[in-house]
């Protein structure tokens, strides 16, 4: 292992030491600032109280009902299941669960893990490489680069599982990464991968593509004991999974798989891909370039292999409700295989071609910085971003924040007015008589703290959860009769929507039978708020 | 025994051809189920024989290398 200074400038003539230095505190300083504008995002979350991306409150009331002893997997048909049921696994959710039981029913109990986990999964990535090339600054930089990504940013810090998930699939390749071709059974890094590939299962679906990446590795380095390890795997996975099954009636099933087969859009797709490869353009070439010497000129790593299935995978962004967020593994495993790809040539020139490892020396930190240069987002207005957006020679596309990738709906930072405006629709809710029939959980859960300490007549419960309602009503899982005669009997005391994703007949019933009480502008969403009529 | 040797690119590569007519014939037979008898190639079936069928062309150019280790 080279030290910090000699990696920098091995085989470098010494009178070209100051312009290494010169690229790599240039791009150094580029990362750590991303990281902080990071830190300071998610600090700026954690002070926000609802939701701010659309499900987040619903996250909450998993974890509330995992923190009851419930499973969130019901039916969600009856008003005695208060219309809700949860179409993630449990794992995130029970995370958190300590959180709530100590500090109760709050967003930045799950904001703050996700945010955490964000950091593992970048501090996975540079741990990764740092084993596989013993490079310390590469690693630092890759790690940097994945925070750096416009994706982990919107949505480390939310209440919302893929970042968990992101994070378990890190760590499972690189503990795996590191059992070799014998006696895989004899490592504990080998039992620990799997131990976390099943976690990141049980953490969101789409894990399975690094399951897949994982076994195909394994079967390629020894076959029949990769068969071994699938069935095994399959069999714990499959146990646990009937388990919940039986213990829910089959709404787990109902739930977890046959709610998340959506229409399939095949221009959206073909829209996130481009708009990936747009964005971390420098590191992807370089991944593909490694993954192709790699198939075709030396044996193939698990990290390339999990790049090909992460990437792959991505087509699964044209599902509708899908978004950027399916796209941040294949960002992760794009990191690491274009670490090493740069390594492995800087290597191989400097053995071979010491007269051209300068160029691939100095290349390396300038990558980073272009890379990170593609990927530029920060608020443009306050003492400190205003001047630096300008000094970037930048401006506002959204409000008051920039962001390479355009406009985007997650990346500004809640306002103080956002705040007002959110206790002013919790203020309505808590002096409505009867239940409350919102599209966001969040202002739910204030009314429960509220009255909780005097602040508020009763807490609303939860009622529906709006996604999920919607796409069970498309695959004609969900018969929204009870809720309809609820809302035709003007039960809910208040209705608070959103982006209305609801199934049509729900929402021409509100329409018949609720008139407009008032609109309130909340991260510069307009929330609708209706009342029934006389 | 079966000896648990690691997969030679082109016996990786042959694997990818079985399983790229795998799902050609699959698709094949999806469709002759579906409709009773064979009705033709929509959208769909399309983009998955173009699939099968890269599938298969990338085995063959890992067959070509042979002996050496995937």
């Amino acid at each position: 292992m080279m030290a910090w200074h000699t990696e920098i400038t091995t085989a470098i003539p010494k009178r070209w030491h100051w312009v290494l230095w010169l690229a790599y505190g240039l791009a150094l300083l580029a990362l750590l600032g991303q990281l902080a504008i990071y830190i300071d995002y998610a600090a700026a979350l954690l002070r926000f109280p609802f939701d701010y991306d659309q499900g987040e409150g619903f996250e909450l009331y998993d974890t509330v009902l995992h923190a009851q002893g419930q499973w969130p997997y019901r039916d969600s048909q009856t008003p005695e299941n208060f219309f809700y049921t949860s179409i993630y696994p449990p794992f995130f959710h029970l995370m958190i669960v300590p959180l709530v039981w100590v500090f109760g029913p709050h967003l930045w109990t799950g904001r703050l893990v996700g945010f955490a986990m964000s950091l593992v999964a970048a501090a996975a990535v540079g741990w990764g490489i740092y084993r596989a090339t013993g490079r310390r600054w590469v690693a630092v930089f890759a790690g940097l680069t994945f925070i750096a990504s416009n994706y982990t940013f919107h949505i480390g810090p939310l209440f919302r599982q893929h970042m968990t998930m992101v994070a378990f699939e890190a760590l499972a390749i690189v503990a795996l990464a590191q059992v070799g071709d014998q006696a895989w059974t004899k490592r504990r890094a080998f039992w620990l991968g799997l131990g976390l590939l099943l976690i990141a299962g049980y953490t969101k679906q789409l894990a399975l593509a690094t399951v897949l990446a994982a076994l195909t590795y394994l079967f390629i380095r020894g076959p029949r004991r990769a068969i071994l390890v699938g069935l095994g795997l399959s069999a714990v996975a499959g146990g646990i999974f009937l388990a919940i099954d039986w213990a829910t009636a089959g709404w787990w099933y109902t739930s977890i798989i046959e709610a998340n087969i959506n229409e399939f859009d095949v221009p959206q797709m073909w829209r996130f891909y481009q708009q990936w490869t747009t964005l971390h353009f420098f590191v992807a070439a370089l991944a593909v370039v490694r993954l192709v010497y790699e198939t075709y000129f030396t044996r193939l790593s698990l990290y390339a292999l999990w790049f090909a299935f992460a990437v792959a995978n991505g087509a699964l962004s044209g599902k509708f409700g899908a978004g950027e967020s399916y796209f941040v593994t294949a960002t992760a495993a794009t990191c690491i295989v274009a670490a090493i790809a740069l390594v492995q040539a800087h290597a191989w020139l400097t053995q071979h071609r010491p007269r051209w490892a300068w160029a691939v020396g100095l290349a390396i930190p300038l990558l980073f910085l272009a890379q990170t240069r593609l990927n530029l987002h920060l608020p443009t207005t306050g003492p400190i971003y205003g001047p630096l957006a300008q000094a970037l020679g930048v401006s506002a596309n959204g409000p008051d924040y920039y962001d390479s990738q355009g406009y985007t709906q997650l990346g500004p930072h809640p306002t103080e007015a956002d705040m007002q405006a959110g206790w002013q629709i919790v203020a309505l809710a808590c002096q409505t008589a009867g239940p409350v029939f919102s599209e966001e959980a969040a202002f739910m859960f204030q009314t429960q703290n509220l009255a909780k300490q005097g602040q508020c007549a009763e807490g609303k419960a939860v009622y529906t959860n709006p996604f999920p309602q919607l796409v069970m009503y498309r695959a004609q899982l969900f018969d929204p009769t009870q809720e309809i005669a609820m809302l035709q009997a003007k039960q809910f005391g208040l209705v608070i929507f959103r982006a209305q994703f609801y199934p049509q007949v729900v929402l021409d019933n509100i329409g018949a039978n609720y008139q407009p009480l008032t609109e309130i502008k909340m991260n510069h969403f307009t929330y609708r708020l209706l009342v029934p009529k006389p | 025994m079966w000896p648990d040797t690691p997969l030679t690119k082109k016996q990786l590569g042959w694997l990818l051809c079985l399983a790229g007519v795998g799902l050609a014939v699959a698709v094949l037979a999806v469709d002759w189920m579906q409709a009773g008898n064979f009705a033709g190639f929509g959208p769909m079936q399309q983009r998955a024989i173009g699939g099968a069928g890269a599938i298969v062309v990338f085995g063959l150019t890992l067959v070509a290398r042979g002996e050496q280790l995937a």
